[in-house]
């Protein structure tokens, strides 16, 4: 690596700090070698102070060095201007948008060639050159801190002889996919664009469903390495500013090298950091973001995953589908119901299952426990390695669904429960009572329309399973006891998890176990921590044309 | 932040603690002593409940968030609360124990009859310490939790049990005299007096809400919910029967068949029961706990927690449940002990209250 040895002591020199000057020394003992590891570290700790050379060499030399000379780092010696001014434009390959580098160097090195510009005067200069650069926006910063974050975001950076400040030019595009339907949360009816990994793509999708003045768009950066931007979206006006300040809080609070997705905040923004239950909602989905933020909560969106975070969330709030809102009020509720009741089967099945075979046969009907006993006879296991055989093995299945290609995958997962399932029977390991009790169980925890939700029901299923096969109901009781402690004592944000149910507040059970029709649904919930409750009008409700009108004249 | 309770969840929690427990335990002796006058009983003993918890919510109107003891202490030196946290303790420890004993008794007959009856009163004892460590708000939310469905039964039990009911199983009238009413409410003022339990409920009940009518409804509830269900065993079997039944509210239900399919609904019920019960078991160790934490004036409750649950199990298990026969023969002494554990808390805090007043008033005039 060809390190200009000269120029970036000329800059540490000229910058006249004591650190400074040490920094130089050392760099002139490394005469003709490249830097060591150690003085490259060096002089990034200091970028933050570093102010922009109005020397281009040098302003050229220290973004080379402190970049590493990386090979993706596109630089372009420009002459600007009738008078022919030295600068340099710089930006990062495949990170900025290719077209829009290329339409801001057309406009600098061709339709500038004959303008007149203020070399001797920085201030005017810089002003001349925001004019001539096609921009939607143009900032000058003096410190090479900040340079460097702007190149490293996909910003296109220039350097010009004489000016101490760098312009930077917003070009980022890094790559990435179209807006496309969720894979996690599909539905029959309502919009099918998702998230994507682009930050600034997931705001202008919650824009295009909000187009209020009150949405307040924050941007940080968190990960000491990654930089990763993080938008904080909320409501004014509807979201507390308690509440907002507390999200703010604890975002700020995270010191960590990289935020690589959401689910780094999530773990160390959430009220209590040793459940199983997801205490935010996680959402591929624009509407379920623009729906929570009309209720009064708070969004975040990371850079580089699709997964947006809803907080304060709440375990309804788990259990409710994007499509219970776009589908016939008595349809949604009939189906939200059923979820509830599935929720149950996917948790308790096989613990109940196990518990009736094992220790309570007299609770069963007496033709039942006949065809129950013909069943597990010659099944050497008990009931409850039965069932924990089974689950595993369906666990396994599901994973491999998952991790393998999505051709091959279905395939495995269909072939696998097949084969095994009658296999395990003919072999008289398993009975056909507890495939079938496996199989509504699977079935059962895909009801549920939050990943994260099943994936705790479906570990917390195997503690009941064995504490049916120890205890019978008495384990099972006791387990739920602790459950339901347990969750009584969870809080998302300062709100009480099990909200509205426990402690129960009677308008916002319009929302819980039934959809009621959206003309009933006059307020927003009363247990969130919202500025402003009143959603609707009284005179929603559709109603008939009144006798005069009906049959009237057209 | 302190987290306090609405007055719905503090009623729910007297009324699953008051209720739950005795539902299973006392029928039976009040219906051996009154016959089928025994639900005039639960009227009765119930304004002595009332009595107590009144006295006791009373005193701890008087002080600031409700907490007389806390304010005793502060106010006179800690040495004051440590008789009366002691006998509260106390009190409570025993009245756990039973309770504990009472659960693991009945699972070990009814429901898991292979299983060491230690055991279960050890899973039980943990299950207790944990929703202890979690504070009052989920003990709270679970007593509301259990009471709802209770509520669903109590509406549901009178339709279901229609065609069992005799109406003329209350005739005669004061069959064994008031003699019997009266004999059956002293053998249940043990049970009454455990309304006081408030003490430690009241200070985690809301200021915003009016104490005497929460806890009106609490002891109020649990003592009507108790009386129904006293009448419906009259009704349906007399007196005499269920006198010399072990348990004659799960005899109760097991009579009951929807259909010829859903005959077995009294595992429901029991499953329920057990529940409350739990609950019931929690609230008095948290008493304990929270009471000697107090007493001791430190905030580490973890230790405190777990030797009082500790001692619960195995003061269940002393001397072969000896504890146990001898709340259930209920002999004076036993019954006077219980009464003067009550009344002497209530006196000395009235006591402590009275010199406070009087400390507050000398020091005013001079």
């Amino acid at each position: 690596m060809q390190v200009d040895h000269q120029l970036i002591v000329q800059y540490l020199r000229r910058w006249q700090v004591a650190r400074a000057d040490e920094l130089a020394a050392e760099v002139e003992n490394c005469a003709g070698a490249g830097l060591s590891d150690q003085l490259q570290l060096a002089l990034a700790a200091e970028k933050a102070y570093m102010p922009v050379s109005p020397a281009l060499a040098e302003n050229r030399a220290m973004v080379r060095t402190l970049m590493g000379y990386s090979a993706d780092l596109m630089e372009r010696t420009l002459y600007l201007g009738a008078d022919r001014l030295p600068a340099a434009l710089f930006c990062l390959d495949a990170m900025s948008e290719r077209a829009q580098v290329m339409t801001i160097l057309e406009s600098l090195a061709v339709w500038g060639q004959d303008r007149k510009l203020p070399a001797d005067r920085p201030d005017s200069l810089l002003t001349a050159l925001e004019q001539m650069i096609p921009s939607v926006m143009v900032r000058g910063v003096g410190v090479l801190g900040e340079v460097l974050e702007s190149l490293l975001a996909g910003d296109t950076v220039l350097f010009v002889e004489g000016l101490p400040s760098a312009l930077i030019m917003p070009t980022d595009g890094p790559p990435g996919r179209q807006p496309d339907e969720p894979l996690t949360e599909p539905v029959v009816r309502g919009p099918k664009d998702g998230f994507t990994e682009t930050v600034s793509d997931n705001v202008a999708l919650i824009r295009r469903r909000m187009r209020d003045d009150r949405l307040r768009v924050e941007r940080l950066t968190l990960g000491e390495r990654s930089r990763t931007r993080v938008v904080l979206l909320y409501l004014m006006g509807i979201a507390t500013p308690e509440l907002v300040q507390e999200v703010r809080t604890r975002v700020g609070r995270i010191q960590i090298d990289a935020v690589l997705g959401s689910g780094y905040i999530e773990e160390m923004v959430e009220d209590d950091p040793l459940t199983i239950f997801p205490l935010l909602k996680v959402t591929e989905r624009p509407d379920v973001v623009t729906a929570g933020l009309l209720e009064g909560k708070v969004a975040l969106l990371v850079d580089g995953t699709p997964h947006a975070v809803l907080m304060p969330s709440t375990l309804v709030a788990e259990m409710q589908s994007a499509e219970d809102y776009y589908h016939r009020w008595p349809i949604s509720s009939f189906v939200r119901s059923l979820r509830y009741l599935y929720l149950l089967i996917a948790f308790l099945g096989p613990s109940i299952y196990v518990a009736v075979t094992t220790f309570h046969q007299e609770l069963i009907p007496t033709n039942l426990l006949i065809t129950l006993i013909a069943a597990r006879e010659g099944v050497p296991f008990p009931a409850v390695l039965e069932a924990l055989m089974m689950e595993l093995t369906m666990e396994a299945l599901r994973e491999a669904g998952v991790r393998l290609p999505k051709v091959v995958g279905q395939a495995v997962s269909i072939v696998g429960a097949l084969v095994i399932g009658e296999s395990a029977v003919q072999a008289g390991l398993v009975s056909p009572v507890m495939v079938i009790v496996v199989a509504l169980t699977a079935i059962s925890s895909f009801i549920i329309p939050l990943y994260a939700m099943s994936l705790a029901v479906r570990v917390l299923r195997f503690v009941l399973m064995i504490l049916a096969g120890t205890f019978g109901f008495f384990g099972i009781v006791v387990g739920l006891m602790a459950l339901f402690v347990h969750l009584s004592s969870l809080r998302s944000f300062g709100v009480p998890y099990l909200s509205p149910i426990v402690p129960p507040t009677g308008g916002d059970q319009r929302d819980v176990f039934v959809r009621a029709p959206w003309w009933a649904m006059r307020r927003r919930p009363q247990f969130m921590p919202a500025v402003d409750h009143p959603r609707g009008g009284q005179g929603n409700r559709p109603s008939r044309p009144s006798a005069g009108k009906r049959g009237g004249t057209p | 932040m302190t987290i306090r309770i609405s007055g719905g969840l503090y009623a729910s929690v007297l009324i699953v603690t008051e209720f739950i427990m005795q539902y299973m335990m006392l029928p039976r002796v009040l219906l051996e002593n009154a016959g089928q006058e025994a639900w005039m009983i639960v009227l009765l003993v119930g304004l002595y409940s009332l009595a107590v918890a009144s006295a006791v919510v009373w005193v701890a109107c008087r002080f600031p968030d409700r907490d007389p003891l806390r304010a005793i202490r502060c106010a006179i030196g800690p040495w004051a609360t440590l008789p009366i946290v002691l006998i509260y303790a106390a009190f409570n420890l025993l009245t756990y124990s039973l309770s504990l004993h009472d659960v693991q008794t009945f699972t070990s007959i009814l429901i898991l009859p292979d299983t060491p009856a230690w055991v279960l009163a050890a899973i039980m004892a943990l299950l207790a310490m944990y929703i202890v460590h979690q504070g009052m708000e989920p003990i709270a939310r679970t007593a509301y939790g259990v009471l709802v469905p209770i509520i669903a039964v109590l509406l549901f039990l009178p339709l279901a049990m229609v065609r069992e009911i005799r109406i003329l199983q209350v005739d005669p009238f004061l069959w064994k005299g008031l003699g019997g009413v009266v004999t059956g409410a002293w053998m249940a003022l043990p049970w009454a007096g455990q309304t006081i339990i408030v003490l430690s409920l009241i200070r985690h009940l809301s200021p915003r809400v009016n104490p005497y009518k929460w806890t009106l409804i609490g002891v109020g509830g649990s003592h009507l919910a108790l009386a129904v269900f006293v009448l419906l065993i009259s009704l349906t079997f007399g007196s005499l029967l269920p006198a010399r039944l072990l348990y004659p509210e799960y005899e109760m239900f097991a009579i009951i068949a929807l259909t010829e399919s859903i005959e077995r609904i009294q595992a429901v019920i029991m499953l329920l029961w057990l529940c409350g019960s739990l609950v019931s078991i929690t609230v008095y160790l948290f008493t304990v706990v929270e009471e000697a934490a107090l007493a001791l004036g430190t905030h580490r409750r973890g230790w405190i927690n777990f030797i009082a649950g500790a001692a619960g199990v195995v003061f269940a298990q002393t001397l072969e449940g000896g504890l146990h026969r001898r709340n259930i023969a209920r002999e004076p002494w036993w019954i006077i002990l219980h009464i003067a554990a009550a009344w002497s808390v209530v006196i000395l805090l009235a006591l402590f209250t009275l010199l406070i007043r009087w400390r507050q008033g000398a020091r005013t005039s001079v």
